[in-house]
């Protein structure tokens, strides 16, 4: 089963619908997330990072919810108002990033802040991960489009060398990146941004370098690509979706513009986010009049049509059945284990202590039965090898204590024959002696 | 008649109906009673017996057959009834056959019975276990019988309780047993036991925790035991923590573990490491300002007070420390039903200590420290490296994606310690350590490890490998050339491209590593060593790869081609002369590694593709091997390279609306440049061709060289149209090229005469069409010469109408080219040359495509820009070609 859940930019809580059925779903409260604000960390909860409340507030939360209700359960308070959000599939990181062009890259488990750089000259727009998430890809407000080893982000002796820790710096968009997202493929993936200036553009992760800039009538503010990367749709302000070509041949018929090879349509205003169903045929997209589509990809048609409210959808993301939420009722300490304590302000000042450096698992619940093989048949098979062989102490201990008890039995068995012996023999005695008696009577 | 013959026979081996009968005969005639006596052989044939048929399972096809299920029933109850007077009988055989089928009764018996009796079963199993007169065998079958019979108890939760009261009153007698000098394999029962009842029924052994701690501590320390036993018991002291079921325990026992391990190094290392090591690595376990926990085991170390003198330091060391790492390793990947934190950092530092130590004297010397103890500690420090690397590998391993922020870290301690060791299992090892990380790290990874991986292979790879021999030199000439050519490109370009410095001379110089072939790897090694190539080239093979891709596809190509060529035949041989990995395997590792060198995406395309395909091809008819069965895989894999279902990502005009002639050039079009090698083979050409400009065209064209980078928009819009006429040529010469080679191997001959040339990457195929074709096509010849004019002509666009010019231009190639049999190529090419939307300017940008004068172009402004606009934002200067930061 598929959820899609959706959030607004105006607190309308997140909303979540069954992707097939249509059915709503639970319906999660106090919720106005900013673009790709909302993530749902490795199954387990959903994050979302808030929109200031009022222009003047310096700062604004990131709130975490459990699958099973609909109460924010967890509220971090980070330095800074954070946009895009990101995590790894694991679940063992979240990156934020910060409205000065800070990224900010925190642990699940324990909710430190392992890392914060600056990344952006100014507010970042959007993070994604390259497909083997070795790679943070950040889009900024100010056009440019910067990659991140994450490993080197952490490689303290690297940054004390000078170097820049980004691999690329794309800057060929001219106005505010509006969304970037990554194909598959380990170093060979390819990169898609949309921004203001009307264009996408693809990159080359491996060469670091454009293969191809795509215009579009209008601003494109979300984008998805089909699972065989054969084309990507583009959520465009004018309330279209555009078809582009990546691996297919486009044919100049249809006036929309170089690689651009259709469009869906339902007269709706601007499309604001994009996401691809894994059944390789839906497509959802959330748009400013706050309806959420569903969209047949095969047929070009819209299957469904989902309202969310009043105001501007801002996130749409698909969540496959999320963990356990139809097995038997949790323990409450389990469940409390799947949550995530709030993420820190600052890194720990004890950078260097050692407590610091703890890395906090939480694994699976699982039946540990690797150690738990039965042995007696084995010990008894090895055993009887030894008896057979009286290779051991043990054996040589129970022939022993075997030819003693035999022996033991021997002996009652003499004895037995001795006892019997011997009456026979007083028997025979007797009547000799009473046979004499009664001869020389 | 009939129906009373089907219910006397089974319908085979498989119907339950046999099963109770079958029983009932082994009781009645295998298993001894009173009068009959105890044989060894047979207990084994009725244990085979049982399991095979599973006789007590009690598990009918058909429930409705009540006759059968009562049969079963009965003939189990009799089979449990005699085990019962077997496990009580005084005769130690029979109750020692008795007990030991009354645990292995408890795992395959059906659940009802199991609930029902098991009660009964622990009593008579306890009443022996605890019997004075108890033999130790006796003991031994007692205790994996209790091990058994708690193991099925867990099975069942809702008895949880009753199982923990049970295993209260096994506690004891268990400590006790372990606490007493009873011989190894009652140890091993006996820790066996007391881990399933940790695991299972945790809280019975609440109260003994210290006890548990100590008596387990004082067994590791004793190292008495072999390996299996010790196993043992460092997995008891690492599911210790589940006992008390939270994250301080855990956190306590993984501490106090470390401090064991570090105190018994510094005793060992004295005076071969820097004095201050040890404190430092202490100072991480614990914090300053904190107190020490209690040492492992509690106050004193019962084992260690009578520890006889004789036993010297260096024959405890590498037992008491791999002993007490292997505890770790399995606290770190074994799951916890808790959150637990662990300490990367210690776990590093102890890990970096015990790998920096090489037995070489250091600092200041100890009076104390003599080279006896030096000898012995260098007799040992393999040993301990391989168990520490183990630990490298459960670190990793168990921390999986959250090794993030220490991923630096693991990288420097492993390539520093890489360029140190010698040993091949150590050596293995390390490649081990070194795919694994490239795989579960992905990209980011191999940007750190590619030049070290690369280092360690070549010198591991190429040391035996007969380079300029005449056989091989015949078989693969251009090969050589390709390597003497970037032999020395590759000095050049490490200059400015290796990120971690290089202290060591790597394998690449292979006239030197000729000379010495007595440092031969071992095949093992060198397995190994190919299979974290394999892993580089499939995580990282395109990313930033440019400077080592094509020596390694050179070196995987040669070590493929070496290993088969060798030896079809002394396979055999070479199998008795080497133990563990066979010549087979080797072979097998270089064609996957080939197979990831071929696959793996790289700037250009591979030129060792049919090669290859040769390879595979021969290797798939050994038939019954695995390497068959690898080479048909990697024959399917490569399917896609020669036929491939994507088409390239880099812009190019679109086809005509005649798209079944269309198809067909896209696809001879695609497999020849898959990817971006059209567009580096451009430049080249249209360099190539500007030789045979005349001479004032050619002082023009270098001034342009200098202006490209300025290119103006017109300018870039015509380079467009440039661009595609040359890019034509190129397709016709991919063709060419194609056709009567089919094989790229004599092509890369050429190539790398002009690489040196050029600039390095450069219009490689390109040159090497002038060429192949006149080897190959000899009739050509005079048809080339006019084709280059023709070639020309299209280059200089001042003379030429654009509009129409470029299918003019095609048409009348075409009627050159009649005669022979690329007509419908050149089809392709006019269809492909009038239907000109333009390509995105990017691509030009990029280019070292000579550009016209602009005074040339500014009549022609207006005219020739048509779609100028989609230009506007894209015309920016492009900075990412040559991007000062990514080197």
């Amino acid at each position: 089963m598929e959820l899609i859940v959706a959030s607004s930019s105006v607190d309308t809580g997140i909303g979540c619908w069954d992707l097939v059925s249509g059915a709503e779903q639970l319906r999660y409260r106090s919720s106005a997330s900013p673009p790709h604000g909302l993530i749902s960390v490795s199954r387990r909860f959903l994050a979302s990072s808030q929109l200031r409340e009022n222009p003047s507030s310096s700062s604004a939360p990131i709130f975490f919810w459990s699958w099973e209700k609909p109460q924010v359960q967890v509220r971090s308070f980070p330095a800074e108002p954070i946009g895009p959000l990101v995590s790894d599939s694991d679940g063992s990181y979240i990156i934020g990033g910060g409205s000065s062009g800070a990224i900010y890259l925190w642990e699940v488990a324990s909710g430190k802040l392992l890392n914060k750089w600056t990344a952006h000259y100014r507010s970042v727009t959007c993070l994604t991960l390259s497909d083997d998430e070795s790679l943070l890809i950040s889009g900024s407000e100010d056009g440019s489009i910067r990659v991140w080893p994450l490993l080197m982000i952490f490689d303290d002796i690297a940054k004390e060398s000078g170097e820049n820790i980004y691999r690329y710096n794309f800057s060929e968009h001219a106005l505010r990146v509006t969304s970037i997202i990554s194909g598959q493929g380990l170093c060979n993936s390819i990169v898609i941004s949309s921004s203001e200036d009307r264009t996408c553009k693809v990159w080359s992760l491996s060469e670091g370098r454009l293969l191809r800039s795509i215009s579009f009538p209008s601003i494109i503010d979300a984008i998805a690509m089909d699972p065989g990367e054969h084309i990507f749709y583009a959520g465009c302000r004018d309330g279209k979706i555009y078809v582009a070509a990546l691996n297919v041949e486009w044919n100049p018929v249809r006036n929309y513009g170089k690689f651009i090879i259709d469009s869906l349509s339902d007269n709706s205003k601007a499309i604001t986010c994009l996401a691809f169903s894994l059944d390789g045929v839906s497509l959802v997209s959330g748009s400013e009049d706050g309806m959420i589509r569903v969209w047949n990809t095969k047929t070009g048609q819209m299957t469904r049509l989902l309202k969310h409210a009043k105001a501007p959808v801002s996130n749409v993301i698909i969540v496959r059945q999320p963990s356990k939420i139809n097995q038997v009722s949790l323990s409450r300490k389990h469940e409390q284990s799947l949550m995530a304590p709030p993420l820190d302000k600052y890194t720990d000042s004890r950078e260097d202590g050692v407590e610091s450096k703890a890395v906090k698992m939480i694994h699976q619940i699982s039946d540990d039965f690797d150690n738990s093989s039965y042995c007696a048949a084995l010990v008894m098979s090895s055993q009887i090898k030894e008896l057979q062989q009286n290779a051991s102490s043990g054996a040589v201990q129970m022939e022993l204590e075997r030819l003693r008890a035999e022996c033991k039995r021997s002996m009652q068995t003499v004895q037995q024959w001795k006892k019997l012996y011997n009456d026979l023999q007083t028997t025979f005695v007797n009547e000799l002696l009473n046979g004499v008696n009664v001869d020389g009577s | 008649m009939a129906a009373a013959a089907a219910a006397e026979f089974v319908s085979g081996m498989d119907d339950c109906r046999l099963k109770p009968p079958m029983l009932r005969s082994v009781v009645r005639d295998r298993l001894p009673n009173d009068k009959r006596p105890f044989r060894p052989a047979e207990l084994t044939a009725v244990l085979s017996h049982m399991r095979t048929h599973g006789l007590l399972s009690e598990r009918h096809s058909d429930i409705a057959e009540r006759k059968l299920v009562e049969a079963w029933r009965s003939a189990v109850d009799g089979w449990v009834e005699r085990i019962l007077s077997l496990a009580s009988n005084s005769a130690p055989d029979k109750c020692w056959a008795g007990i030991c089928l009354l645990g292995v009764t408890s795992e395959e018996c059906c659940p009802d019975r199991f609930q029902s009796s098991y009660a009964i079963w622990f009593h008579k199993l306890i009443e022996n276990f605890q019997s004075p007169s108890a033999t130790h065998i006796i003991k031994v079958a007692c205790c994996a019988s209790l091990a058994d019979l708690f193991t099925r108890l867990a099975c069942f939760p809702y008895l949880k309780k009753d199982g923990t009261l049970l295993a209260r009153k096994v506690i004891q007698p268990v400590i006790q047993i372990l606490n007493e000098d009873v011989g190894e394999t009652l140890w091993d029962v006996a820790v066996k036991l007391l881990c399933t009842l940790m695991s299972f029924f945790p809280s019975s052994i609440n109260q003994h925790y210290d006890t548990v701690e100590a008596v387990l501590t004082s067994k590791i320390m004793a190292a008495k035991c072999d390996l299996n036993t010790s196993k043992k018991f460092s997995l008891g002291l690492a599911i210790l923590p589940k006992v008390k079921g939270d994250e301080e325990s855990f956190c306590l026992v993984i501490q106090k573990i470390l401090i064991a391990i570090n105190s018994i190094l510094t005793d060992a290392f004295q005076g071969l490491e820097e004095e201050k090591k040890s404190s430092e690595v202490m100072r991480m376990i614990v914090p300053p300002g904190k107190d020490p926990p209690p040492p492992l085991g509690g106050q004193t170390l019962p084992g260690e007070a009578f520890e006889p003198a004789t036993r010297r330091l260096s024959e405890l060391l590498v037992p008491r420390v791999t002993t007490l790492m292997h505890s770790c390793c399995i606290m770190l990947t074994k799951p916890y039903p808790f959150p637990v934190s662990i300490p990367v950092r210690p776990l590093l530092a102890t890990v970096r200590r015990v790998l920096q130590v090489d037995g070489s004297f250091h600092g200041t010397l100890f009076p104390l420290i003599t080279s006896m103890h030096q000898e012995l500690l260098c007799a040992e420090l393999p040993a301990l490296h391989l168990g520490c690397l183990d630990f490298l590998i459960a670190i990793i391993t168990g921390l999986r994606s959250q090794l993030l922020p220490h991923g630096a870290n693991v990288v420097r301690l492993l390539t520093e310690y890489f360029r140190r060791a010698r040993m091949p299992a150590i050596r293995r090892k390390v490649y081990s350590i070194v795919q694994m990380l490239l795989i579960s790290m992905g990209v980011g990874m191999s940007l750190y490890l590619a030049q070290e991986v690369i280092n360690n292979a070549f010198a591991d790879l190429t040391d035996n490998l007969e380079l300029g021999s005449s056989e091989l030199l015949s078989n693969m000439q251009s090969s050589i050339l390709v390597g003497g050519t970037f032999r020395q490109n590759y000095h050049k370009k490490r200059k400015r491209a290796s990120v971690i410095p290089v202290e060591h001379s790597n394998g690449v110089d292979l006239s030197v590593k000729t000379c010495s072939k007595k440092s031969q790897a071992p095949l093992s090694v060198k397995i190994s060593a190919l299979k974290a190539l394999e892993a580089l080239l499939t995580m990282g093979g395109s990313l930033k790869s440019e400077c080592w891709r094509p020596d390694v596809d050179f070196l995987v190509i040669i070590v493929a081609t070496n290993a088969f060529d060798a030896s079809w035949a002394n396979e055999n041989k070479l199998c008795l002369l080497t133990d563990e990995s066979s010549f087979a395997d080797y072979q097998l590792a270089t064609l996957e590694v080939l197979l990831a060198s071929l696959l793996s995406p790289s700037h250009s395309r591979s030129p060792y593709l049919s090669q290859g395909l040769d390879l595979f091809r021969r290797g798939r008819q050994e038939t019954g091997s695995k390497i068959a069965t690898f080479c048909a895989h990697a024959l399917l894999a490569l399917e896609v390279l020669i036929h491939p279902r994507a088409l390239p990502l880099v812009d190019h005009p679109p086809p005509n609306n005649n798209l079944s002639v269309g198809e067909g050039f896209y696809q001879s079009f695609a497999s020849g440049n898959f990817n971006s090698s059209t567009k580096t083979n451009l430049p080249s050409f249209s360099k190539g061709d500007l030789g045979l400009l005349d001479e004032e065209d050619e002082e023009l064209s270098s001034g342009w060289f200098d202006e490209e980078e300025r290119t103006s928009l017109e300018n870039s819009n015509l380079n467009d149209k440039y661009n595609k006429t040359t890019k034509q040529l190129l397709n016709v010469s991919e063709d060419i090229m194609e056709k009567p080679l089919a094989i790229n191997s004599e092509v890369s001959h050429p190539v790398l005469e002009y690489e040196d040339k050029f600039s390095q990457n450069v219009g490689v195929e390109m040159k090497s069409f002038g060429r192949g074709e006149t080897t190959i096509d000899k009739e050509k010849t005079e048809e080339s010469t006019p084709r280059n004019e023709i070639s020309v002509h299209n280059a200089s666009p001042n003379k030429m109408d654009f509009g129409q010019g470029n299918s003019a231009v095609s048409t009348a190639e075409m009627t050159l080219w009649k005669s022979d049999s690329l007509v419908n190529i050149s089809e392709n090419m006019s269809n492909h040359g009038s239907n000109a939307p333009g390509l995105s300017i990017d691509k030009i940008k990029q280019d070292s495509t000579p550009t016209r004068t602009p005074n040339l172009y500014k009549g022609k402004d207006a005219m020739l820009s048509y779609d100028s606009d989609s230009f506007s934002l894209d015309s920016l200067p492009d900075i990412v070609d040559g991007d000062p930061d990514s080197e």
